[in-house]
């Protein structure tokens, strides 16, 4: 080990201690991935560990996803804030753009870090959606958004879990589990949501 | 007729929302297992570098969350008198809570405050990204030196101190032969030597389904392709390498019934004994028949649920109207080990039962509520799966070393004859002692037990 040091700059042998640093971690949190999905080429901190920004291919495949959910939820949010007058929806808009902005920032610059060309904008999908959710009014409206709300966390929950699986990029993984609560606690909020737009005997209070 | 159906579709549309929901899909790989990107040579010196690594993070996660310390029992046994039985509450209790204190607040308060103790959470695999089958070191080692196949990989070894897996090799007890006792001769069945320790034991029928419960056949982590966490062309493995002996040896597994992979939760090895009077089989799955759970453990469970991934690595498929049932009936002859306080009913027998045994009796079958899913009558099962809704007392989505924890569901009751003989409890082996698994049903189902009253249940747990 201390052989391999000394070629390096003083800079690489912080880098090195730093990872050693973050791999004396507590248990919690994704921990160490199959290295059966390593692409060729990868460089490693340590042997066997990816060095920091080595992206696999479920990195890449979960960071376009999750930008194109992210891009959504937020301009989803907006909509529903401007065309809902249901109290309970007003508030969930109004949390879902708060609390998704910053993770979009945080999830844009890994995009961006592994090399993704920038997406502006809703995909397909999305746009399609976006159509349809603009020309409803009143409770079509708000039933139509909450329903592709639970619908979108769910997926992204499921997204998220995969990532924490499948990923290789320790940070990257890193986020994705500390969003999973957040984005379940999400779900949780809009099937709440749901159950006021739809009074039935199971929640009748 | 096309602008009909097109009229149809768009009251659809607008009458369900959830038609409205939004068509992205997830990345197939979250359900089916991709193939490895790299060479077998640098994924297994890529895995064998980190494996210092993962076998001292899950140390760490066990030591935060049990006491793994060895306090056995005074007087107490496994069946076969081989190993002693470990005492004491193991999990942790977080910073200035007691037992007490905890089943003192409600579920939203501890939920609320993070007061669930983290031994009571599920428990992750010791690599839970790649998860498979983990073998404990008696079973490799035996299996090494009878039969020379390897059953060691090169990524992880076993994570749980050998304190809190079962005797090793257990006794076996025969339905068909009561009166033998233990047939075990204290050795590890193998295809090496079963036919000379059983035949006279066993019909021809019996001798043929235990052939073929102890031949190898490829597995998804034992295989011949370069997708195997064996350093050998592996020969695979056989399904008694779990089920040592028909009961367990406490190797571990993730569930193959959910995805993506860092949502399996992990599962401890069952005992076979007493099969013959279960009607649900997984912990999950709840096949109807021990001819259905073997057909298709052989098929894609220990390939973890996916059949695509077991055709490339070379799948057996035991006939289902020879080889099939022939492995059933085998299964089907293995009975608890003797419990000779139960009466045929199930209950204890006064005049020969303690007193604190008896005690523990009725706080079962009373304030404890046991009785209500595990049935004195019918080998403390109820054939049926039920929710615990652990979900109440913690916050969901946090990720424990790759696992992701989640509401565990409806989970399979199981049984609790010869109960002493099967550590790790749960369906994860979460839980390492008896005294564990009455701190989390009194907290589970709020009980507020005196201890006393949780003293007596261990004591009768013993018993059964
Ligand atoms: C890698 C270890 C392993 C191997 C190998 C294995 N099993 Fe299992 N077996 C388990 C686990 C773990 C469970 C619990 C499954 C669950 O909860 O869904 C189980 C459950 C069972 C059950 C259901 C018992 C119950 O109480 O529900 C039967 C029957 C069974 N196995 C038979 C077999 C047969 C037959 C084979 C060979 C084809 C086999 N097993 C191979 C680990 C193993
Ligand atoms: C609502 C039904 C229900 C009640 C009531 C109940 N149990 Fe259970 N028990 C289960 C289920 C389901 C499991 C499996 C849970 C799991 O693995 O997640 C289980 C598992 C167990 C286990 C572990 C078994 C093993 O092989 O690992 C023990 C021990 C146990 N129960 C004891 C008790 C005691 C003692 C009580 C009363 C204080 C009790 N149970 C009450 C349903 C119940």
């Amino acid at each position: 080990m201390m052989l391999r040091l000394v070629p390096m700059s003083l800079v690489a042998v912080v880098a090195v201690l730093s990872t050693a640093a973050a791999q004396t971690a507590s248990p919690r949190g994704p921990g160490q991935g199959n290295p059966a999905g390593t692409p060729a080429g990868t460089r490693e901190a340590t042997a066997g560990m990816p060095a920091p920004r080595q992206f696999n291919q479920a990195d890449r495949t979960f960071l376009e996803l999750a930008t194109k959910g992210a891009n959504a939820e937020v301009e989803f949010a907006q909509l529903a804030e401007r065309m809902s007058r249901d109290t309970a929806v007003k508030q969930f808009a109004e949390r879902m753009t708060r609390e998704h902005q910053e993770a979009n920032k945080r999830i844009a610059t890994f995009a961006h870090n592994a090399g993704l060309p920038p997406m502006q904008g809703l995909d397909p999908d999305h746009q399609a959606l976006h159509d349809r959710l603009s020309k409803l009014q009143g409770a079509a409206f708000d039933r139509a958004y909450v329903d592709s709300q639970i619908a979108d966390h769910q997926v992204m929950a499921q997204l998220l879990e995969y990532e924490i699986g499948s990923g290789q990029d320790k940070e990257l993984k890193g986020l994705a589990a500390e969003l999973l609560p957040t984005i379940l606690d999400h779900l949780q909020t809009a099937d709440g949501v749901l159950a006021t737009l739809t009074p039935t005997v199971a929640n009748r209070r | 007729m096309v602008r009909h159906l097109r009229a149809a579709l768009l009251v659809v549309l607008a009458s369900s929302g959830a038609a409205l929901a939004v068509a992205q899909s997830l990345p197939p790989d979250a359900s089916y297992r991709p193939l490895p990107v790299a060479p077998l040579a640098e994924v297994k010196a890529a895995d064998e570098a980190q494996k210092a690594e993962v076998m001292r993070l899950q140390r760490l996660l066990l030591e935060e969350r049990l006491d793994l310390s060895d306090r056995p029992m005074p007087n107490a046994m496994m069946s076969g008198g081989r190993k002693r039985i470990q005492d004491g509450v193991r999990v942790k209790l977080r910073q200035g809570t007691t037992w007490d204190s905890l089943a003192s607040l409600t579920p939203d308060e501890i939920r609320n405050r993070g007061l669930l103790p983290a031994g009571f959470m599920p428990l992750p695999h010791v690599k839970q990204a790649t998860g498979g089958q983990v073998f404990p070191t008696n079973q490799i080692d035996e299996i090494a030196r009878q039969e020379q196949r390897n059953l060691r990989r090169f990524d992880v070894d076993f994570d749980l101190p050998d304190l809190f897996t079962p005797e090793f090799p257990p006794p076996i007890f025969l339905t068909t032969h009561p009166e033998l006792g233990d047939v075990s001769r204290g050795e590890l069945l193998t295809i090496k030597n079963y036919y000379h320790l059983m035949v006279g034991f066993l019909t021809p029928v019996q001798l043929e389904g235990l052939r073929l419960l102890l031949t190898p056949f490829p597995q998804e982590e034992f295989n011949q392709t370069e997708d195997r966490k064996s350093a050998d062309q592996s020969l695979g493995v056989t399904c008694l390498d779990c089920h040592a002996n028909f009961h367990t040896n406490a190797a571990f597994h993730q569930t193959p019934d959910v995805r993506p992979q860092a949502a399996r939760f992990r599962l401890d090895t069952v005992s076979l004994r007493g099969l013959f009077n279960q009607q649900i089989h997984g912990s999950k799955r709840s096949l109807r028949s021990v001819e259905d759970f073997t057909q298709f453990e052989q098929r894609t469970a220990y390939f973890n649920g996916d059949h695509v991934s077991a055709q490339r690595k070379g799948v057996n498929l035991p006939d289902r109207f020879d080889q099939v049932p022939m492995m059933a009936q085998m299964q089907n002859i293995i009975d608890f080990p003797p419990a000779p306080k139960l009466l045929p009913t199930g209950r204890l027998d006064p005049s020969k039962a303690t007193q604190q045994e008896l005690a523990g009796e009725q706080v079962f079958l009373g304030k404890g509520q046991c009785a209500a899913c595990h049935v004195p009558q019918t080998s403390f099962l109820d054939n049926n799966m039920h929710d615990l809704h652990l979900e109440r007392f913690y916050k969901i989505g946090q990720t424990s070393n790759g696992l992701v924890m989640l509401p565990d569901g409806p989970i399979k009751t199981f049984t609790l004859r010869g109960i002493k003989d099967s550590p790790p409890y749960m369906h994860d082996g979460r839980l390492l002692t008896l005294p564990d698994t009455v701190e989390f049903f009194n907290l589970v189902l709020g009980l507020k037990l005196t201890q006393p009253e949780k003293e007596s249940l261990v004591a009768y747990m013993l018993a059964l």
